[in-house]
């Protein structure tokens, strides 16, 4: 019996060796591997196309990424504003952010660097290799790659406001790829780009306004007027055409709030702003979406310092605050800058929903949900599902009320658009008589400053208008020569620019020059 | 190297001694790029760095000169602030400005140390006298740094965290020599950096195990029926001798270390739990 289960063991063995010896060379081998997804045979059927989109989404959630101790990305582009100061000294990146002195090792640099180009390569992805899934519903995968291309465009926004020149990646890349080390693009071809993507995207079919949170033509065509709005200043200076451009691409969005007040429109009060629940609908044209079953809202460095104002107790950073200068440069009766009501906050509640307690200074209310850290008598739910602004009707308004202006002083609807800002902060507006064109340059300027503040929208204003907000005169210094509130240092020619990151120039011998000053 | 020193009647004593010396060069990177984030828990700052030409384990800062003196008040106050219109003060710590910019930043890191030891290695003896035997295990390692970022929260934040004994000795106009900033106020912009001050000398001297043992002899064997009979007791990690200013175990790796303990983690102190001295005590019975 042993020696027969011997025998044809041995006897199987031989066959299979036998077997596998004559068919081992052929195609019999060649594997499909169908739970290992590669870039070339994952993207095959419609899902594919709509998941890799949502990683496309899922990256622009970079600039909550921690930059180190106490501190987040997003602060690279409010640091140098002047408008934020910080309560703690324990990020030296941070600090060098505060005090004008970064360079191309400041980790918050490199994060937003790589942060944008990640967001480009999964949009070239996406566009690279949805057209080619089939079957796919024309208009649906219309729709992707119009979004693929919005969000391609949104981030090299950012690169060449933030660079200049920079490298122009439209296809997926390997360490294979011809051009894996790119040479920086011209501003120039990067901005052609920008609104050839836009432009594509404002004909993708995608529906006016989406409480999903992607994107949307109203978002499409707010960027856009965004982008043309910043071509007309500087660097690149294209003047009075720009600035038509800038207007009328904000008149169609403005055209579509007036014809459908519910969908879009300012929200009647600034509650409504940081109202987890209004994300994505009325004012809100676009956000960066947030849920702790993903990530949480990435804002809490703009809590007091160890002061208890959440169910948390005392544990806020307190890496971005107000200056107070800024603070106090709201004009008297300024809804926006009562506490509570607008976007501070001097006293607030012990641990979130206790007894009230004083501040002692002025924090930042824009971005504090309620709903999740607490309020009076209400403790929070600990869960903050609220998203972060990128482009509300708010600034459309004021894009509209800029523009317009500089091709023929102020008309009656840029009137209104800027009236409309200040009648919400329950402020009077002089009758539009009483404005001239530099004079109403400088009030719009001005609502950009005290509406937009601490949302990341400043920074760029300072770039392209290279003017800064003057606290004390409530005029406007040129930006070099501008002492910020924030370090008492003083802006400084190369601070126009960002320095590309020391890695990324030591991987790719072509990005050079290093921008100048660095 | 192993050598029997005396082997005569009822007295041996054999010596082991072992010394190794390990040196490691990067020489080349897929990309040529710094490495940071590898190892260290990079907390406050990077912490480590792997760089071509350099030794894997290089600890990556700036250079802490001490604090700021009163008569050094205006040169202070020439160096970029970071806090609210302040200026850098008397009191605050003072760093090598390396390109000489009046500015602290990324520019003037470098280098400041390596965990690797310059050679290691252990020195054991066993003796036996009659029925007695003992054994010490001794384990040495020098010129391993440590960073010791225990005092990132220990010294840095001295109005926020519990601190070190050696916050008594910070800055004050009394005493102005000091490497440990003035004792402010949590909100008084606290600067804190993998710095020269963090890095001490590791060097160290273990006392790995001692050993008492005892086999009791064949006549009282004999009478409980057995044949073989030892008690023993030990003590582990019984000794440790390091520099005075090393917080608890020099071979501790941090927490947050990414792959824990590695070669590019060796050294770094990031509220390691020491290892524990360890007393057993046994028989040996052979029925």
């Amino acid at each position: 019996m042993k020696y027969t289960i011997f025998y044809k063991t041995c006897s199987l063995l031989f066959m299979a060796a036998f077997m596998t010896g004559i068919v081992g060379c052929s195609d019999f081998l060649i594997e499909e591997d169908p739970s290992n997804l590669t870039p070339e045979s994952y993207y095959s059927i419609p899902d594919h196309a709509e998941a890799a989109l949502a990683a496309v989404y899922a990256d622009t959630r970079f600039i909550g990424g921690a930059g180190g101790i106490f501190s987040s990305t997003w602060q690279l582009v409010e640091a140098p504003t002047g408008t934020s100061t910080t309560e703690t000294a324990q990020n030296s990146d941070l600090n060098n952010l505060y005090g004008l002195v970064y360079d191309g090792r400041t980790q918050h640099i490199i994060n937003y660097w790589n942060g944008l180009y990640r967001v480009i390569a999964n949009a070239n992805l996406v566009l690279d290799r949805v057209p080619a899934i089939t079957p796919m519903d024309a208009n649906q995968k219309k729709k992707v790659l119009g979004e693929a291309q919005f969000l391609r465009a949104w981030a090299y926004f950012y690169l060449v406001r933030l660079w200049g020149d920079v490298p122009l990646i439209l296809l997926p890349q390997t360490a294979s790829s011809e051009n894996f080390q790119p040479a920086p693009a011209s501003k120039e071809a990067v901005y052609a780009l920008i609104i050839e993507d836009l432009k594509d995207a404002e004909l993708a079919g995608l529906p006016w306004m989406n409480v999903s949170g992607r994107t949307s033509l109203a978002a499409t065509k707010s960027l856009l007027a965004q982008v043309y709005l910043t071509m007309a200043g500087f660097p690149l200076s294209k003047g009075t055409d720009f600035y038509k451009l800038a207007a009328e691409k904000s008149e169609e969005v403005i055209n579509y709030s007036i014809g459908n007040p519910l969908s879009l429109n300012l929200f009647p009060n600034y509650a409504n702003l940081r109202d987890e629940k209004l994300g994505n609908r009325v004012e809100h044209i676009f956000q960066i979406q947030y849920n702790v079953v993903v990530a949480g809202n990435p804002m809490n460095n703009m809590f007091p310092n160890f002061k208890p104002v959440t169910f948390a107790g005392p544990s806020g950073t307190g890496s971005t605050v107000p200056t107070t200068a800024f603070y106090k440069s709201y004009e008297a009766g300024d809804l926006r800058a009562v506490n509570q009501q607008g976007f501070f906050y001097t006293t607030y509640f012990t641990n979130g929903s206790g007894a009230p307690f004083d501040l002692g200074a002025p924090y930042i209310f824009k971005h504090f949900n309620q709903t999740a850290l607490g309020t009076s008598g209400i403790p929070g739910t600990r869960i903050n599902n609220l998203n972060v602004p990128l482009i509300r009707f708010a600034e459309v308004l004021l894009i509209y009320a800029e523009a317009q202006n500089e091709l023929s002083g102020p008309n009656a609807l840029a009137y209104e658009s800027m009236k409309k800002i200040r009648d919400r902060a329950t402020l009077t507006t002089p009758p539009i008589g009483q404005f001239n064109k530099e004079t109403f340059r400088q009030a719009v300027w001005k609502e950009r400053w005290h509406e937009l503040c601490y949302e990341q929208i400043t920074w760029f204003d300072m770039l392209r208008l290279r003017k800064a907000f003057n606290e004390d005169t409530k005029g406007f210094d040129e930006f070099v020569g501008h002492r910020n509130k924030s370090s008492d240092q003083i802006l400084q020619s190369r601070h126009l620019l960002m320095p590309y990151p020391l890695p990324e120039m030591q991987n790719n011998p072509n990005l050079i020059p290093q921008n100048p000053g660095y | 190297m192993n050598t029997v020193n005396v082997e005569k009647g009822n007295f041996t004593w054999n010596t082991s001694f072992m010394i190794s010396a390990n040196k490691n060069k990067v020489l080349s990177l897929a990309t040529p790029a710094d490495i940071f984030g590898v190892g260290g828990p990079n907390f406050t700052n990077q912490t480590n760095i792997i760089r071509v030409g350099e030794p894997v384990g290089s600890f990556w800062g700036l250079v802490r000169l001490g604090t700021w003196s009163e008569a050094e008040r205006a040169e202070a106050a020439e160096f970029v602030s970071y806090r609210n219109g302040l200026t850098m003060l008397p009191g605050d710590i003072k760093y090598l400005d390396v390109n000489g910019d009046n500015a602290i930043n990324d520019s003037d890191r470098m280098i400041i140390g390596n965990g690797n030891p310059d050679f290691w290695g252990s020195f054991n003896n066993s003796f036996r006298y009659k029925n007695w035997d003992m054994t010490v295990e001794l384990q040495y390692s020098v010129g391993n740094d440590i960073l010791d970022m225990t005092l990132h929260p220990s010294e840095d934040r001295q109005a926020l965290a519990n601190s070190y004994r050696s916050v008594l000795t910070a800055w004050t106009p009394e005493n102005q020599n000091s490497p440990i900033a003035e004792i402010r106020d949590t909100r008084a912009g606290y600067v804190t950096n993998v710095d020269s001050h963090w890095v001490k000398d590791g060097s160290f001297l273990l006392g790995r195990n001692l050993l008492f043992g005892y086999t009791f002899p064949d006549e009282v064997l004999r009478k409980i029926k057995l044949s073989r009979l030892r008690a023993y007791g030990t003590v582990q990690n019984f000794f440790l001798l390091t520099g005075d200013d090393v917080n608890g175990d020099p071979e501790v790796t941090p927490i947050r270390g990414g792959d824990g303990s590695n070669v590019f983690s060796q050294g770094m102190n990031w509220h390691g739990y020491p290892k524990p001295t360890t007393f057993l005590f046994g028989l040996q019975i052979t029925l």
